[in-house]
C-alpha cells in the first residue's frame, strides 16, 4: 500500500487530519472477518 | 474519595479567560473561533493523564472489559503495530497509516503482540469515551468539559498557543511529544518518543499539569459540534445537548503541521464515544 507524505494540495481539512477515524471506518474499510469477541465483523458496503 | 483513584491533583482557581483559536493556527472547520469569554468555577483535575497503572486497578476492582475487548479490535498507528498481517481488519483508504486491528486493547496498544508490561507510569490507551465515563463512575470524578479543559492547560497564560507560551521549543528543546519528520512514515524522534511517553514527562505548565498537548488526546465530557462557540453560554459552558462525536483534547503524538497542528490548547478534535485509539485517553477533574 502506498501511504502519502503529504496531503494533496486540494485537501478539505477533513483529509489533512491524521487522526483515527471512528471504530466504523475500521468496519467498512476490511473484509468480514471473526473477532476475538465472537462477534462476525462485517463489511459495512 | 475512598476509590483507586490515586493521581495527584491540582486545584484550579475559579476564573475568567477568552476560549478559542487566538493565533489563527486552526483550521477553520474544527471551530475553534469565535474567542469567547467564559467564566469557569473551581474544580481540581489530574495533573496528568490516567495511567495504565491506575486504569488496571479500576479494572482489577471492577472487572471492567473495555468496547475494544467487547468488539475486539481497535485502531493502530501503522508503524507502532505489532502482530501478524492477519490482524489488520482494515485501512481506512484516508488514513492508511491508521490500522484496524483485531486484539489490540489498553492491554495490548500497539497490537496483540505488544504490552504494557513496565509501562505502569503511561497513559492508558485504546479506552473510548465510554470507557472513561465507567472509570470515572468508579473513581467518583468525571471528564473535564471542553472548557474546563482549555482554561486547565492554558495554566494561567493568556491567549498563548501552547501550556507552557508561543514557542514550540522551550530553551531550545523539545517540551512536547508530537512528530518529528515525514508524517506518517519517517518520525526522527527528537522529542525521544515515537508513541506515548510517560504522563509525568516534560516541564508542566502554570497549574502544574503534564501534557496537556501533545502525547495523547484526551477525551472530554462535551458532545462536539464545531458551531458550538458561536452561542455557547459564558458561564460553565457543558457542551450541546446532543450530538454524535465527543471531543477530544490536546493533540498527540502523532500532531505534525503537514496535517495536523492540533496540539495546541484551543485545538479540537473528535470522535465516537466508541472508537478507541492508541493515541487517545484522559485525565478526570472533580470537586476543588
Amino acid at each position: 500500500m502506498s501511504i502519502p507524505t503529504e496531503p494533496a494540495a486540494d485537501a478539505a481539512p477533513e483529509v489533512r487530519d491524521c487522526c483515527a477515524p471512528g471504530r466504523a471506518a475500521f468496519l467498512a474499510a476490511g473484509p468480514a472477518q471473526p473477532t476475538d469477541a465472537g462477534v462476525t465483523v462485517t463489511d459495512a458496503d | 474519595m475512598t476509590s483507586g483513584h490515586r493521581l495527584p491533583q491540582a486545584a484550579i482557581p475559579s476564573g475568567s479567560f477568552v476560549m478559542g483559536d487566538h493565533t489563527g493556527d486552526g483550521f477553520v472547520g474544527d471551530g475553534e473561533t469565535p474567542l469567547h469569554d467564559v467564566r469557569i468555577d473551581a474544580f481540581s483535575i489530574d495533573t496528568h493523564t490516567v495511567t495504565n497503572s491506575a486504569f488496571e486497578r479500576f479494572v482489577q476492582e471492577t472487572g471492567y472489559r473495555t468496547e475494544s475487548e467487547l468488539f475486539g479490535y481497535s485502531a493502530v498507528f501503522h508503524l507502532a503495530f505489532q502482530g501478524e498481517e492477519e490482524d489488520i481488519l482494515g485501512r481506512p483508504p484516508q488514513t492508511p497509516w491508521w490500522l484496524g486491528v483485531r486484539g489490540a486493547d489498553w492491554r495490548h496498544p500497539a497490537g496483540p503482540g505488544s504490552s504494557i508490561d513496565g509501562l505502569g507510569d503511561v497513559p492508558v490507551v485504546q479506552v473510548s469515551w465510554n470507557d472513561a465515563q465507567a472509570y470515572c463512575r468508579w473513581a467518583g470524578r468525571r471528564l473535564p468539559s471542553e472548557a474546563e479543559w482549555e482554561y486547565a492547560s492554558r495554566g494561567g497564560l493568556e491567549g498563548a498557543r501552547f501550556p507552557w507560551g508561543d514557542e514550540l521549543l522551550v530553551d531550545g528543546e523539545w517540551n512536547c511529544n508530537i512528530w518529528q519528520g515525514d508524517f506518517p512514515t519517517a518520525n526522527t524522534l527528537e522529542d525521544g518518543y515515537l508513541t506515548a511517553a510517560p504522563a509525568e514527562h516534560y516541564r508542566p505548565n502554570g497549574y502544574g499539569l503534564f501534557q496537556t498537548v501533545g502525547n495523547v488526546w484526551e477525551w472530554c465530557q462535551d458532545w462536539y459540534d464545531p458551531a458550538y462557540y458561536t452561542h455557547s453560554p459564558s458561564e460553565n459552558p457543558g457542551g450541546p445537548d446532543s450530538g454524535t462525536q465527543r471531543v477530544l483534547r490536546g493533540g498527540s503524538f502523532l500532531c505534525h503541521d503537514s496535517y495536523c497542528n492540533r496540539y495546541r490548547n484551543s485545538a479540537r478534535s473528535q470522535n465516537t464515544p466508541d472508537s478507541a485509539m492508541s493515541n487517545a485517553g484522559f485525565r478526570t477533574v472533580g470537586t476543588p
